[in-house]
């Protein structure tokens, strides 16, 4: 069998009256359902004053709902054998449950009363905000490098859409009204900008009408504001940031590109794989085994539905000066650009995309249903055709060396859109 | 259409079949545990050493152990480590070897039609691994590095210094290389911890995934003829069973903006006839988002993003962890709020509804384990390790219904109560100068 037809993931696709796109996606392996809702608005929704929000309103739909009060969504799923959670992005927010198979009714349920009647109050969004605030030290004001990095996406990015967090500021989460909340909700969370998908253990016959009984009388709005993302060209951009909480040097690299499923973001993420993509990798060879001036580095194309980022980050030895890391980095994309990449590191890379569609992790690849539903919402959501997901590992399967040469001639080997941060440490990490 | 006020109609939950591992012995004496599953073309292998964890380390040499299993990957007699890592992307997959407390984990998957050559991959850093100095002299320097970056992190500070709350100088407390020995050890060393402990006899491999049980064990049988031996039979010290420091023990990080909170104590190990009355009652109290603990210190009272308590296990202790991050002016609030509910935990009786509400929690969240093939993989890695029965997880739905409130209140009464707690706090310096007020 051809060796990419196996890693498909089967589905039905039905719209209901209201413009709710549904995926059902049976798979029975596990006597386990998914149930996801992914609306489209995330933190490029976000005008100025208002950062956080979209992530702020995630936590909201976890505090009530018309027939669900206040911290019963958790009960319901937990005491019924499952669990759950929420993400906001920058170009999408998500619910979902994974629930034993026989719940599916109540995963059903509950995401159709969210989406139907959401019911707060100023205490709860306090409460909410508190956590939140919380939530952003923890992850960031807390961290070594995590303000950088924030600072650092400010940096890469012109356009305010994209250059600010998902977490948002202290300032603009204290700004955040109730009237807010309402707003949001009825902007953005509504049916036609949805699309639900059910994956794993269960008959598409029982479900469907169950679908239609939840979900088809919500009423629809009107399409929500579009956002301008759209990045100028520029100059090189480069700052200095000292970090007080990080005690190791560090250097971020990043070059804007074409978004996902752009033939040139194809080939970037190939690039992406022959540069960065694990310990096999150039770069990893080059600058921590070879050099042996880095401690480590991350990295890689992203693909978002809109402009953006190939990044890379190198943790490295106190002794050595960023600007000869930077020499090597440049050194390695310049070669790629004039040579390609070799045959042994294309079979290396096709057989490493096929196998992660098999990942073992709960959120990405074909084991899980939720790993399933995920992949179906991201297509639906971001390209607008769930089909994008099965055609995608075809896509990058096809790339040839020539392609991978050209777009990172064209997006990396240049400073044309390039931003590079030098973070000095100010801590010790005390040792002994 | 009508729009229903409470949740549809629903079934039972149904009943997960799960299959049982075929168990083999190889004539080195190395257990096999084999589980054919074909939900995806992909083998998960886990190879279990039994005595090559941190807590093996000499007095003089702690970190080694750790050093050892990821310098395995290092090179061999016949491969550089580039070829290591390059053929195991190659079968679409990865192989890595670390160091936990008590064991060294082999951890590889890989393309079902691959699985001969990841298998002789394998083979070749089980018996082969030459620890090239160049590889060493990197993971020196890099570890050093590291282990700079990990004390400005709250939650490796608070973990290292819990641990040396509950163990004190038992192994145990090892969570980190030390730095001198760190500066010391040489190849010569990390090839005698090999030499000495990498032994089949008294090891586990486990197999899941697409594959023939007979075809697996002919090329077990070929490719690890040669690896021979048994492990020196050294125990451990017996680890205590009350912290050594209990009560609060700050540590300062200069520019925290919120502290890390962590409370601990010593609790019977996985094995222990209650053991399952003791989850359950930890479960409840900060398992989930309908736990006790998440229920008040994050949704009453906004004080943490994450909270949370759960059980570490040893294989002859277990370490109570309860945990939030909250900020520098609420520390002694949400203190307060985590001993009230653990105090409550102790001393008042358990409504039947709550417990059966964490009982379906805690077998959902079992079910979940066993939806991939490494899910499934590490589901036996706990069995071998704990050396529960091989029908522990077929029986742990049962063990779970049967047991009592009154079960659980004993063992919470007796194992968790606040006197018992090491009380970890990471953060501005000043909160070691505030007292909690009951």
């Amino acid at each position: 069998m051809d060796r990419t037809a196996l890693a498909r993931i089967e589905f039905k696709e039905y719209t209901l009256a209201n413009g709710l796109r549904v995926l059902f996606s049976p798979h029975r392996v596990a006597p386990v359902i998914t149930v996801l809702v992914m609306y489209k608005v995330g933190s490029r929704d976000e005008p100025p004053g208002k950062t956080g929000f979209a992530h702020l309103f995630e936590h909201m739909m976890f505090q009530g709902s018309a027939n669900v009060p206040r911290g019963k969504h958790f009960e319901y799923v937990e005491s019924n054998g499952g669990v759950l959670n929420g993400f906001t992005s920058y170009d999408c927010t998500a619910y979902f449950e994974l629930l034993p198979a026989s719940k599916l009714p109540l995963g059903l349920w509950l995401e159709a009363d969210r989406m139907r009647s959401l019911q707060v109050s100023q205490e709860n969004l306090d409460n909410q905000r508190a956590v939140v605030k919380e939530e952003r030290r923890l992850s960031t004001d807390n961290q070594p490098y995590a303000r950088a990095l924030e600072r650092f996406r400010e940096l890469a990015y012109d356009n305010f859409a994209n250059q600010h967090s998902v977490i948002g500021s202290m300032e603009d989460l204290d700004n955040a009204t109730l009237e807010d909340v309402q707003q949001f909700f009825r902007t953005y969370y509504a049916p036609n900008n949805a699309v639900l998908v059910i994956a794993g253990d269960y008959d598409l016959r029982r479900a469907r009408p169950l679908v239609r009984q939840l979900f088809e009388d919500i009423p629809p709005q009107a399409p929500p504001p579009s956002v301008d993302l759209s990045e100028p060209d520029r100059a090189e951009r480069r700052e200095v940031f000292h970090d007080p909480l990080a005690s190791v040097p560090a250097l971020a690299f990043a070059w804007k590109i074409p978004p996902r499923c752009a033939p040139d973001n194809d080939a970037l993420q190939i690039a992406g794989e022959v540069l960065v993509g694990g310990r096999a990798s150039r770069l990893y060879q080059r600058l921590v085994k070879q050099e042996a001036v880095a401690v480590s580095l991350s990295g890689g194309a992203e693909a978002r539905p809109a402009p953006s980022l190939f990044r890379l980050f190198v943790l490295h030895h106190p002794d050595i000066p960023p600007e000869r890391i930077e020499q090597m980095v440049y050194e390695e994309i310049a070669r790629l650009a004039e040579e390609g990449m070799t045959e042994t590191e294309q079979e290396r890379i096709r057989t490493q995309l096929i196998a992660r569609r098999w990942s073992d992790h709960l959120y990405y690849g074909l084991q899980s249903p939720l790993g399933r539903a995920l992949g179906l919402a991201f297509a639906t959501v971001f390209d607008g055709d769930p089909n994008t997901i099965n055609q995608e590992l075809e896509r990058l399967l096809r790339i040839e060396s020539r392609e991978v040469q050209q777009a990172t001639q064209r997006y990396l080997n240049t400073a044309r859109n390039r931003t590079v941060m030098t973070i000095i440490p100010g801590a010790q990490g005390g040792l002994g | 259409m009508s729009v229903p006020t409470t949740p549809p109609p629903d079934h039972p939950i149904g009943e997960l079949r799960l299959p049982l591992p075929e168990e083999h012995v190889l004539p080195n004496r190395l257990q096999l545990l084999m589980i054919p599953d074909a939900r995806a073309p992909r083998v998960e292998l886990r190879l279990i050493i039994p005595t090559a964890g941190r807590a093996f380390d000499e007095e003089s040499m702690v970190g080694l152990a750790a050093a050892t299993a990821r310098l395995m990957t290092a090179g061999t007699r016949k491969r550089s480590s580039f070829q290591i890592e390059e053929e195991a992307d190659r079968y679409g997959g990865a192989l890595a070897v670390s160091a936990n407390t008590e064991i060294a984990l082999l951890q590889a998957h890989c393309l079902s039609h691959h699985l001969p050559q990841m298998i002789d991959l394998v083979a070749d850093i089980l018996l082969n691994p030459v620890f090239p100095s160049e590889e060493v002299e990197i993971d020196r320097a890099n570890t050093l590095q590291r282990l700079r970056l990990q004390r400005t992190q709250p939650d490796f500070l608070a973990d290292e210094r819990l641990r040396r709350s509950l163990f004190g100088t038992h192994p145990y407390h090892r969570v980190a290389p030390d730095e001198n020995a760190l500066q010391r050890w040489q190849p010569e060393h990390l090839q005698a911890f090999h030499a000495q402990r990498y032994r089949p006899a008294g090891a586990t491999l486990i197999v899941v995934g697409d594959f023939r049980t007979t075809r697996l064990v002919r090329l077990l049988e070929t490719h690890l003829s040669a690896w021979q031996g048994e492990p020196p039979d050294d125990k451990l010290p017996s680890p205590p069973h009350e912290p050594a420091e209990k009560g609060e023990q700050f540590v300062s990080r200069d520019g925290s903006v919120q502290s890390h909170l962590m409370l601990g104590t010593l609790v019977p190990p996985r094995s222990a006839p209650d053991s399952l009355d003791l989850l359950l009652g930890v479960n409840l109290l900060g398992g989930g988002a309908s736990s006790r603990l998440f229920r008040t210190v994050r949704e009453q009272y906004g004080y943490a993003y994450s909270v949370n308590a759960h059980i570490d296990y040893y294989r002859r202790i277990g370490a109570f962890v309860a945990q939030a991050q909250t900020a520098t002016d609420n520390t002694r609030d949400a203190l307060r709020q985590i001993l009230y509910e653990i105090d409550q935990l102790t001393h008042q009786p358990i409504p039947a509804h709550e417990l059966q509400a964490t009982k379906n929690y805690l077998i959902g969240r079992h079910t979940l384990g066993w939806i991939t093939l490494g899910g499934i993989a590490d589901r036996f890695v706990q069995t071998v390790v704990h050396r529960l029965p091989m029908d522990y997880w077929h029986r742990y739905p049962e063990l779970v219904h049967a047991v009592s409130s009154e079960a659980v209140q004993q063992v919470c009464a007796r194992y968790l109560q606040p006197e018992r707690m090491s009380i970890v706090m990471v953060g501005d310096p000043g909160i070691a100068a505030t007292e909690t007020l009951s």
